[in-house]
């Protein structure tokens, strides 16, 4: 089971990966749509509010919304390096 | 009027004027609410209009197209009208070219480091969404709009990239750029992303209907045995099967006219052949190329569409190794023959001028006379085997069939041969089911076969062998396993063997079992080749041409019957043949 450090440090990276592909501004924006997640200019979490879980699967939704399936390909290496997190698999 | 009255007046108009006032600060709010709900559902209608107008434009102009370029132009192009920006791009990958296309239309002007920003900017997203290293990869570019300024320093402040894919595939990226920070709204930005998935999914509807017409084509130039590529106008493989990948040793997946020309290097010049074909419209051929260990015959020729507009070349790769070797194996039969012809004319030549001599002693004239019959004997048998095989060939070859005792026909060439077995001191045995009557068959012609497998089984036993001629009815359908069981036969034939699984009529089974050193089985089908047989005769200290399986097999056939052989290594073989009952 994953620790909250671990899911901050997840979603951080994962914010900063998108902020590559898609810019700052639309990432940060759309991380920012996530209610459970605190987060900085520089889109690292700095505080989860609520199930680390919900709120992980809640920001990858909202990147597939975006921008499509296409997008969690890239996040499937990260998720990788943290085996013990979880995400439900959508179609 | 007391002054309590004057109070309750003074307070009543006071609730009065607060009622009135309060009533006219609802009322302006309810009008600003409701002019602010306007505004939105104004902008929101306008966002709207503008969604399906691109959608629209992208339906009309690129709706039967698979161009993802001119999808990205309609998409870039019409931004305007939605919001403010300073660039609009887009990035895409040409795999055949294996470079990237940069469009960068300027709508104010920018430096020149804006837009190598922008450029970079793209490259990197491309990179982390295709795992690709695109930035050593060439970059075409394409600058248009206003002039870029040097002098402008004002640096890339907002920016935003769209995927753009089809199907699961990434193949660019659009960008919206500029100056001014923070200028982009969520919904704005998340409009253009939801016209872009649309636009994508109408690419990937019409790439999934292709596809699926195109697998039907794919799979015809898939399973056909020459290389087929097709080279278009702008020099993109548009068709490619295994067999071209093979025959140039190419293991990539996506294949370039660069992978190509590269694998012919050296050997042919593949861009002037392609060009030729293309701008002379005519064929070319390459008749003979060695690459990959093998031969290789090319044609280019020219394709055009109903309108006679050439589109490009379709290359064919045939393999010509087979014909080659088999090229080389004639010229060895046609050498050996001539040899073989030779050498007892010569010594026919010699014994002649021999005997040109009136002196020469009785005994001594005796004996050339031997060796000139013996000589004569051998030429006149390669003559008519020759003669059988050209026949044979020709379809001129009749039996003439008629109801007849092979048993008496085996047991009289088993008594041949006894004198043959007993210098190698092989036992020579036959096996004759007992319910078999009499059969059509071409008693000359059988003997010929019977005399062939015998002199081969004894001839390939070591001393103290075996060879045994087994014969056995087969009813349609019986199990030959069984029946050869039953009968207490042991030979190397089961139900496997190729000549009985295909027939379908009962038939008689004559087979002659040696226990020899047995055949490779990558030789024993070369056994009833002519030219193979004459190239393992020619290796072999065995002399005769080896046209002798060839023949009976051409004998057999006439019968409308079938020779097979069956070995194991070390144990023995069975040549055998069948013939129909009726």
């Amino acid at each position: 089971m994953a620790n909250g450090e671990e899911y901050k440090n997840i979603m951080s990276e994962m914010i900063k990966k998108q902020i590559v592909i898609l810019g700052p501004d639309i990432a940060i924006m759309k991380a920012k749509n996530v209610t459970e997640l605190t987060i900085n200019p520089d889109g690292e979490v700095t505080e989860i509010n609520g199930e680390p879980q919900v709120a992980l699967q809640r920001l990858i939704d909202e990147y597939v919304a975006l921008s499509g399936l296409i997008v969690k390909k890239t996040m499937e290496p990260l998720l990788a390096k943290y085996p013990s997190v979880v995400v439900e698999q959508k179609q | 009027m007391n002054q309590t009255n004057v109070m309750l007046i003074f307070i009543f108009s006071v609730v009065i004027v607060a009622i009135v006032i309060s009533f006219c600060i609802y009322i302006r709010k309810l009008r600003g609410t409701l002019k602010a709900e306007s505004e939105k559902r104004e902008s929101e209608n306008s966002r709207r209009m503008y969604e399906l107008s691109i959608l629209k434009e992208i339906g009309e102009r690129a709706g039967y197209s698979l161009n993802t370029q001119r999808i990205a132009d309609i998409i870039t192009g019409s931004l305007k009208e939605l919001i403010d920006y300073s660039t609009t791009s887009y990035i895409l990958e040409d795999s055949q070219k294996k470079e990237l296309l940069f469009k960068c239309e300027v709508e104010e002007s920018v430096s020149p480091k804006f837009v190598e920003d922008v450029k970079s900017r793209m490259v990197a997203a491309l990179s982390i969404l295709t795992d690709q290293n695109y930035q050593e990869r060439k970059i075409e570019e394409v600058v248009a709009g206003t002039i870029l300024d040097d002098e402008n320093n004002e640096p890339l402040s907002s920016f935003f990239n769209i995927p753009l894919t089809v199907g699961d595939k990434v193949v660019g990226i659009l960008n919206v750029s500029s100056t001014k920070t923070g200028l982009y709204k969520e919904d704005e930005m998340t409009i253009l992303y939801k016209i872009t998935a649309q636009a994508s999914n109408a690419v990937t509807r019409l790439q999934d209907v292709l596809d699926s017409e195109q697998s039907k084509l794919n799979a015809m130039v898939v399973s056909m045995a020459d290389g087929v590529l097709m080279i278009d106008r702008e020099n993109r493989v548009y068709v490619i099967n295994p067999k071209v990948k093979e025959l140039l040793g190419i293991e990539s997946e996506e294949i370039s006219i660069f992978d190509i020309i590269e694998a012919f290097e050296g050997k042919v010049d593949f861009r002037t052949k392609l060009e030729e074909c293309i701008k002379l419209n005519r064929q070319e051929v390459v008749e003979e190329t060695y690459l990959q260990h093998r031969y290789i015959r090319i044609l280019f020729s020219p394709v055009k569409d109903k309108n006679k507009e050439t589109l490009g070349a379709v290359i064919i790769l045939h393999d010509i190794t087979h014909d080659k070797e088999l090229e080389k194996v004639k010229e060895d039969f046609t050498s050996m023959m001539v040899h073989d012809l030779r050498s007892p004319l010569n010594g026919i030549r010699l014994i002649s001028e021999m005997l040109q001599d009136k002196k020469m002693p009785k005994d001594q004239f005796l004996q050339s006379a031997k060796m000139i019959h013996e000589s004569t004997t051998n030429i006149l048998e390669l003559v008519n085997d020759l003669l059988d095989v050209a026949k044979l060939e020709a379809g001129k070859f009749i039996v003439a069939k008629e109801k007849g005792d092979l048993k008496s026909v085996i047991t009289s060439r088993i008594n041949f041969f006894q004198a043959l077995a007993n210098e190698k001191n092989i036992k020579l045995d036959s096996y004759w089911e007992p319910d078999i009557e009499q059969i059509p068959f071409d008693e000359k012609e059988i003997v010929q076969v019977l005399n062939n497998l015998l002199s081969n089984a004894i001839k390939f036993t070591n001393k103290n062998g075996k060879v045994t001629v087994q014969t056995l009815l087969l009813k349609k359908d019986e199990d030959v396993n069984k029946k050869a069981d039953a009968n207490k036969i042991k030979w190397f034939i089961s139900n496997a063997s190729p000549a009985l699984m295909q027939s379908k009529n009962d038939l008689l089974i004559c087979a002659v079992t040696d226990n020899g050193s047995g055949i490779e089985q990558d030789k024993i089908k070369k056994l009833f080749n002519k030219f193979q047989q004459v190239e393992s005769g020619k290796k072999s200290e065995v002399k005769g041409t080896g046209l002798g399986l060839v023949i009976a097999k051409g004998i057999i056939e006439a019968h409308g019957g079938m020779v097979g052989v069956e070995s194991v290594m070390k144990k023995g073989s069975t040549f055998y043949f069948t013939l129909p009952l009726e």
